[in-house]
């Protein structure tokens, strides 16, 4: 059993913390080894059999990062060494035997090769630190940073556990700095960190982990539900969105607590206004990764438009394919990026100010579009996604709703999404409707809801999604 | 919906550049800039809000009337394993005897001083392991009364993954903990899990008797589980699986011989053996004397010869919920008239003459 937010262990290892923090966090060194030792036993929890892995993998961009201050000669080479061993992690324990079972289709592999690749355990939030560790390397040799010389700063860096397993990716611009510093412990901040965490509690398990056993029933036995799959896919839209961006906030909140500042990872996605506003609001520490050290190294919008378009193609493969070794995910990353290409067909490549009914219809058909996305993204195989959208488009498929469909849990997850929705919208033309703006008492009482409700009324989902990529 | 971090959230990554006082445990939440001062933890909004919780979480998951084990608690048999040679009387056998067996009710009727307690378990064969495992933990120095429960189910080979005997061995066996511990956790768990929405909180609240097939159970100290469960049609339920498991495991000469011989052992240490045949509807009783082909009036000779005395007792209106097992009152009615069959028992001679006479 790992360590996740929602289990006892780590209240445990989290209520440890938080008393020594006050007493460490002052002092530079005893603050980043504890920030270290606590992430260390966090991931160690799930496996400690990754730990070793994570330490090399992270010793090796440490020490490749100082080479490139000590060596300038060596930078480029130092880089590619940083790269190449990130990647090369990556591609084995992720994606190896994906390709294996691919080229065991054309030709024959021996058993043992292919029995040694299904073998391997891919190791949790791999692709995370991986990224986030490259970006350090990449920053160091852009000179947008220095090498850090301290390893218990790096380490905490890349280990910090609040995001260590599911993000936000936090680049080594943002939060190395922050280290030095014991950061901003006051009173406002521990208070927006625990409402940022009871949210986020509340997400997961009560509206997240009620629509998961739907969805999941769903898409394992494969019904004929005709256009009832939109109400599938609506359930997998709300539970994925509640799910991550719940775990992001989890990790925002416990920053905050610290002291310190995570870069937001969700902004209301399905309240987009095409595709590529989608990407603005969805997942936006990786989509900004992905820009900054993929599109636009290759170019980006600036070398005609049939290059952007090629860029633009690669980064969302390569998006779609780190979400998972299955040709479902790069379907999904091909599609988007053909979603892109339209949009930028349409539009010519410039943001437009849509206004009153076309605004509403673009949000509309932006939101069929994501949805369309997501059964791509979340069913078994290729071809079930293929005959799930058949059967959305109407052209096959008229049964009912799974029989194990929970009204209760279904309607519960509703009502809180819809309570939110209400209460953001209500905030926005009544400002003292906005939580942070309530008096002190009943934001505590709101916290405590929350909590509560995430303890006595969660749901029986289980792990976070993203803890698979 | 989303983790809004506006600038107003007063979020500044930076240093306040106010370092705070640090050392003390009753300031450490409260270090911060000027602003806060130095005022102490129970003033401390998140502090307060965190106790509100886990407060709330106690009170919510003590009182809440819901609280029942799906399947049996570990902790509850693991605890027999431990209870230790401190008990007057006990009582050993299978199902039928931790669900139907109110130990309580011999107490007063034998005029026991250390008490009476249930040492039955799930699916449980009569091994000798078994019954030795039942004997230990009566007082050398009390009158040491076995009560065994001979039931048909109880003289098959005992199926491992099914004997709760042998299940409880082996959980104990992987226990990382000490055992007080595991029963908090593991009950504290239950207390935690969340509110059955799909089934309604009034109905749940309300749940004193059973109204569904779950089962409602109260587990007692002494070892006795006070159940029952709502089978529409128990006579057939019990009749179809007391048939079903006869096909799957049937009788074993070989449990019957060894229990005989665990029982010759136990009469020559001193233990007064005491062996019944436990009620059940007769149409259920016919059931399994056809499926099971056990000759009772046999086990009963070869028992007596042995020195151990059987029992008949003439039982009141019971109730079966589910063809088999005894619901809270029933089981109280039977103990009842149990204890006072031993009470009027006088164990034989082991070559079949009563002492005495």
């Amino acid at each position: 059993m790992g360590m996740s937010f929602m289990s006892g262990s780590f209240l445990v290892l989290m209520a440890l913390f938080m008393i020594g923090w006050g007493f460490v966090r002052p002092h530079r060194r005893l603050r980043l080894i504890a920030i270290t030792a606590t992430s260390f036993v966090f991931y160690g929890w799930w496996d400690w059999r990754f730990l070793p892995l994570l330490v090399a993998t992270g010793l090796v961009d440490y020490l490749a990062a100082l080479g490139m201050e000590s060596w300038p000669r060596w930078r480029k080479c130092l880089l590619w060494a940083s790269v190449v061993s990130n990647i090369g992690v990556l591609v084995f324990f992720k994606y190896l035997s994906f390709l294996v079972s691919q080229i065991g289709e054309a030709i024959d592999i021996s058993a043992p090769v292919s029995d040694m690749a299904s073998s391997i355990i891919l190791p949790i939030g791999i692709s995370f630190y991986t990224f986030q560790s490259l970006s350090y390397t990449i920053d160091v040799w852009r000179g947008r940073i220095r090498a850090v010389r301290d390893p218990f700063h790096f380490f905490a860096f890349l280990s910090m556990f609040p995001q260590l397993v599911a993000g936000p990716i936090v680049r080594a611009t943002e939060l190395l700095p922050q280290l030095e510093t014991p950061g901003n412990f006051n009173r406002a901040n521990r208070m927006h960190g625990l409402r940022l965490a009871s949210w986020g509690y509340l997400k997961k398990a009560v509206v997240a982990d009620s629509l998961a056993p739907f969805v999941n029933e769903a898409f394992s036995s494969n019904p004929e539900l005709g256009l009832a799959w939109w109400i599938v896919t609506a359930a997998f839209a709300l539970q994925i969105f509640c799910d991550f961006s719940g775990y992001s906030d989890i990790a925002c909140g416990i920053a905050y607590w610290m002291g310190y500042r995570f870069p937001e990872n969700f902004r209301r996605p399905y309240a987009a206004i095409g595709p590529r506003d989608f990407w603005s609001r969805w997942h936006i520490t990786l989509s900004s990764w992905f820009r900054d050290y993929v599109y636009i190294p290759l170019g980006g919008s600036r070398r005609g438009s049939i290059r952007t378009s090629a860029s633009l193609t690669f980064t969302m493969l390569i998006s779609g394919l780190w979400h998972g070794a299955n040709w479902t995910f790069i379907v999904w990353g091909a599609y988007h990026a053909a979603l892109l290409q339209v949009e930028r067909a349409m539009n010519g490549g410039r943001s437009t100010e849509l206004r009153g009914v076309w605004r509403l219809a673009a949000w509309a058909a932006t939101l069929v579009a994501v949805l369309a996305g997501w059964v791509i993204f979340r069913a078994e195989s290729l071809g079930q996604a293929s005959s799930v959208l058949r059967q959305m488009l109407g052209a096959s498929g008229a049964g009912e709703l799974p029989s194990m469909i929970a009204v209760p849990s279904i309607a519960l997850a509703a009502a809180t999404i819809a309570a939110a929705c209400a209460s953001y919208a209500l905030a926005k033309r009544i400002p003292w409707l906005a939580p942070s703006s309530w008096p002190t008492p009943f934001q505590c009482a709101a916290i405590v809801a929350a909590l509560l409700a995430s303890v006595f009324l969660r749901g029986p989902g289980s792990d976070f999604i993203y803890f698979q990529f | 919906m989303t983790s809004s971090t506006s600038s107003s959230d007063a979020a500044c990554p930076s240093a306040s550049g106010h370092e705070p006082p640090v050392g003390r445990v009753i300031g450490l939440w409260l270090p911060g800039g000027p602003d806060e001062g130095r005022r102490g933890l129970l003033s401390d909004p998140c502090f307060l809000t965190l106790l509100a919780f886990v407060t709330a979480v106690v009170a919510i998951a003590t009182l809440r009337t819901d609280v029942r084990f799906a399947g049996a608690p570990k902790w509850f048999w693991m605890e027999k394993l431990c209870w230790g040679p401190r008990h007057d009387t006990i009582v050993v056998g299978d199902s039928r005897v931790y669900r139907g067996i109110d130990p309580s009710q011999f107490d007063s009727r034998l005029g026991l001083v250390r008490s009476c307690v249930n040492f039955g378990f799930s699916s449980a064969t009569l091994t000798p392991a078994f019954v030795e495992a039942a004997a230990a933990t009566l007082d050398p120095n009390g009158p040491r009364i076995m009560v065994i429960a001979v039931t048909p189910a109880s003289l098959r080979a005992p199926i491992r993954g099914k004997d709760g005997y042998i299940a409880a061995c082996e959980d104990l066996g992987r226990l990382r903990m000490p055992l007080r511990i595991a029963r908090v956790v593991e009950e504290w768990e239950l207390h935690l899990a969340p509110f059955a929405i799909d089934r309604g909180f009034g109905e749940q609240v309300a749940a004193s008797r059973a109204t569904s097939d779950e089962y409602v159970q109260h587990y007692h100290a002494d070892g006795w589980v006070e159940s029952d469960r709502h089978v529409a049609d128990p006579i057939a339920a019990g009749v179809a699986v007391v048939r079903r498991d006869f096909e799957r495991a049937p009788y074993s000469p070989q449990v019957e011989d060894d229990l005989i011989r665990a029982a010759e052992k136990l009469v020559r240490s001193g233990v007064r053996l005491v062996a019944f045949r436990p009620w059940v509807p007769p149409e259920v009783a016919m059931a399994e004397d056809d499926a099971g082909g056990i000759d009772f009036g046999r086990v009963r000779t070869r028992l007596e010869a042995c020195g151990a005395c059987w029992i008949e007792p003439s039982m009141p209106n019971l109730r079966s919920y589910d063809g088999i097992h005894l619901d809270g009152p029933s089981a109280r009615a039977a103990s009842r008239a149990l204890a006072d069959a031993i009470a009027r028992c006088k164990p034989p001679t082991t070559n079949g003459n009563r002492p005495g006479s």
